[in-house]
């Protein structure tokens, strides 16, 4: 009995110290976001800020060379992605679930296949493709090849859920005197809504994420994970509480979006790597 | 007869977008990429191209800073294979520890655990470009709290910066293995292990000749795709120190990206991404092997 007492305890301790293990990288960053500069920076590190301020986000926005666009970028652009992804992967999965048609299944397999290719391989004939057919530096561009990322995954999630949709329901409304497109929008869809939810939220993290084609496809139009990287690489003195307080902006609001979600999110990406 | 035609005519209309992206964006980019890799081709004239066969691939094994093999693919795997350590063991540790039955908040520490997989791999490398960096970071701050005299530079240290990349990766996947580790365990029926407490099994005995022989096919599984994404993860090592200091962190993925993007020999590049993706070929199969007995397994 003592034994599993002793076991309990040090679980838990281990958990905890786990979730500090985890937290703490990020609240280093984050927690310079409220210092001022001097305190940021000085010696010695704070734990807690000292006299928590806001100035930063002042500064950041009015007099720093931070792109305060590219925020908006990547909104515009993780949005446009995770459209064209869901909705092409939704009328794929419907699709492969449906109908037949010659070759089904080979070209199931060939799309599965295609999920374990790696952008950075095709990153070079992609910059010259994006170069000669004016695609480079473009929103467009980046939302298609962003959506190219996520759509095989999210094609056979949304497969799995509409598999799992007896055609019985969807005959039964039929003959009730539904349209095709009334039994999609009323019976299929409302059924494989979280698999839709599933999906979107893994084509927008994935797109909100991305650094290495936005740095390699875009000069303007660039999201803020690229703007954060330049903003670290052009200063020699690392501005500290203006990176934080710039990362802050960025990831907080995903985080928090995040453990709303974190359901679909775990069901998808968990389903991803095993289902058959 | 009718109806089956339209069938597959709405069949195929449905898959359209898809495939079409999938071949525009990625199947063609593929084979031209492998085109490329055996052409002489330059960042600077993109339409210009001149055969050279296998001269691209000869350069690569023939540089000498860095040393394809002694620097590029020993820093690889080295970066791989101690992330991979570091993910799965912790990744597996932590799926076993909360997913004990009476263990309170599981969702709570689940969430907190996945935070660092789904932040952005910049924001990673900024966060840990701080803890490390040697005069303002926390570590060296706390290594003097400690009495330390002689601070590493971490990053800048040529022996310390893969280590340091590798726990800055396994911070930030080893989420990705709780959760797959997870599903495995909750794929356990509850019943084996009351079968087997009943024979007699103590808390070792259930892990050893229960747990882990029911999570083989998850390990294994979970093996591969680390080293799929490991092998492909650019971003963090970019960011962090960009291949330095003096070519020690330089993988694959960073090699390729400088010798195109920076030197502007996108040739070299491509070739480079052709033996990318010749290792990832060889993880895909041993992939599908891998799926393939687990489901034989299950049925």
């Amino acid at each position: 009995m003592k034994a599993r007492r002793a076991w309990r305890l040090l679980t838990y301790v281990l958990l905890v110290l786990g979730a500090i293990f985890a937290v703490l990288p990020l609240y280093w960053l984050f927690s310079a976001t409220f210092k001022l500069p001097s305190e940021a920076m000085g010696y010695p590190p704070t734990f807690f800020p000292q006299n928590p301020t806001l100035r930063n986000f002042g500064t950041l926005l009015f007099k720093s060379e931070f792109g305060f666009k590219s925020y908006l970028n990547s909104l515009v652009i993780s949005t446009g992605a995770t459209l064209i992804s869901t909705v092409s992967a939704m009328l794929a999965g419907f699709g492969f679930s449906r109908f037949r048609f010659p070759l089904k299944n080979h070209l199931f397999l060939f799309i599965l296949l295609l999920q374990m290719v790696p952008l950075l391989a095709v990153i070079i004939p992609l910059y010259k493709l994006y170069s000669l057919y004016g695609l480079y530096d473009t929103r467009i561009g980046l939302m298609v090849v962003y959506a190219v990322r996520t759509v095989s995954m999210n094609t056979w999630l949304l497969k799995g859920y509409f598999d799992t949709i007896p055609v019985e329901i969807e005959d039964a409304a039929l003959i009730d005197g539904c349209s095709t497109l009334q039994v999609f929008s009323r019976v299929t869809f409302p059924i494989a809504a979280p698999g839709v939810a599933a999906a979107t939220i893994f084509a927008f993290f994935r797109s909100w994420n991305e650094f290495m084609i936005a740095m390699t496809l875009t000069s303007t139009v660039r999201p803020y994970t690229v703007e954060l990287y330049r903003f670290l690489g052009e200063h020699g003195e690392v501005d500290w509480s203006l990176l934080g307080t710039a990362s802050f902006i960025a990831i907080v609001p995903v985080l928090v979006l995040f453990s709303f979600f974190q359901k679909y999110f775990v069901v998808g990406l968990a389903g991803g790597a095993l289902k058959e | 007869m009718r109806k089956r035609a339209r069938n597959i005519v709405t069949g195929y209309l449905l898959i359209l977008p898809a495939v079409a992206l999938l071949i525009l964006l990625l199947v063609y980019p593929l084979v031209q990429a492998v085109y490329l890799s055996l052409h002489e081709f330059k960042l600077t004239s993109l339409s210009q191209q001149t055969y050279v066969g296998l001269k691209n691939y000869a350069k690569i094994f023939s540089y000498e800073g860095p040393n394809f093999f002694t620097q590029v693919l020993s820093a690889t795997f080295y970066f791989v294979g101690g992330s991979i350590a570091g993910q799965l063991g912790l990744g597996l540790a932590m799926a076993l520890l909360v997913n004990q039955r009476w263990v309170k908040a599981k969702q709570i520490f689940r969430s907190i655990f996945i935070l660092p997989w789904v932040t952005s791999a910049i924001v990673i490398a900024i966060s840990w470009r701080f803890m490390y960096e040697p005069r303002l970071g926390i570590l060296n701050y706390m290594l003097v709290s400690l009495g330390v005299t002689d601070l590493p530079g971490w990053l800048n240290d040529l022996n310390l910066v893969i280590p340091c990349l590798i726990v800055a990766n396994t911070w930030h996947g080893t989420a990705f293995s709780f959760i797959l580790q997870t599903a495995g365990l909750q794929s356990i029926p509850y019943n084996v292990y009351e079968a087997a407490m009943v024979d007699g099994a103590g808390p070792g005995q259930r892990f050893r000749y229960v747990t882990l022989p029911l999570m083989r096919p998850f390990i294994m599984i979970n093996l591969v795709l680390i080293s799929m994404y490991t092998v492909n993860f650019f971003d963090l090592i970019y960011a962090m120190t960009n291949g330095g200091p003096l070519y020690k962190s330089e993988v694959i993925a960073v090699f390729l990206y400088h010798q195109a993007f920076e030197y502007g020999h996108m040739g070299i590049g491509a070739a480079a991404a052709v033996l990318i993706l010749i290792i990832n070929l060889v993880l895909t199969v041993i992939y599908m092997r891998l799926t393939r007995g687990q489901a034989v397994e299950r049925k």
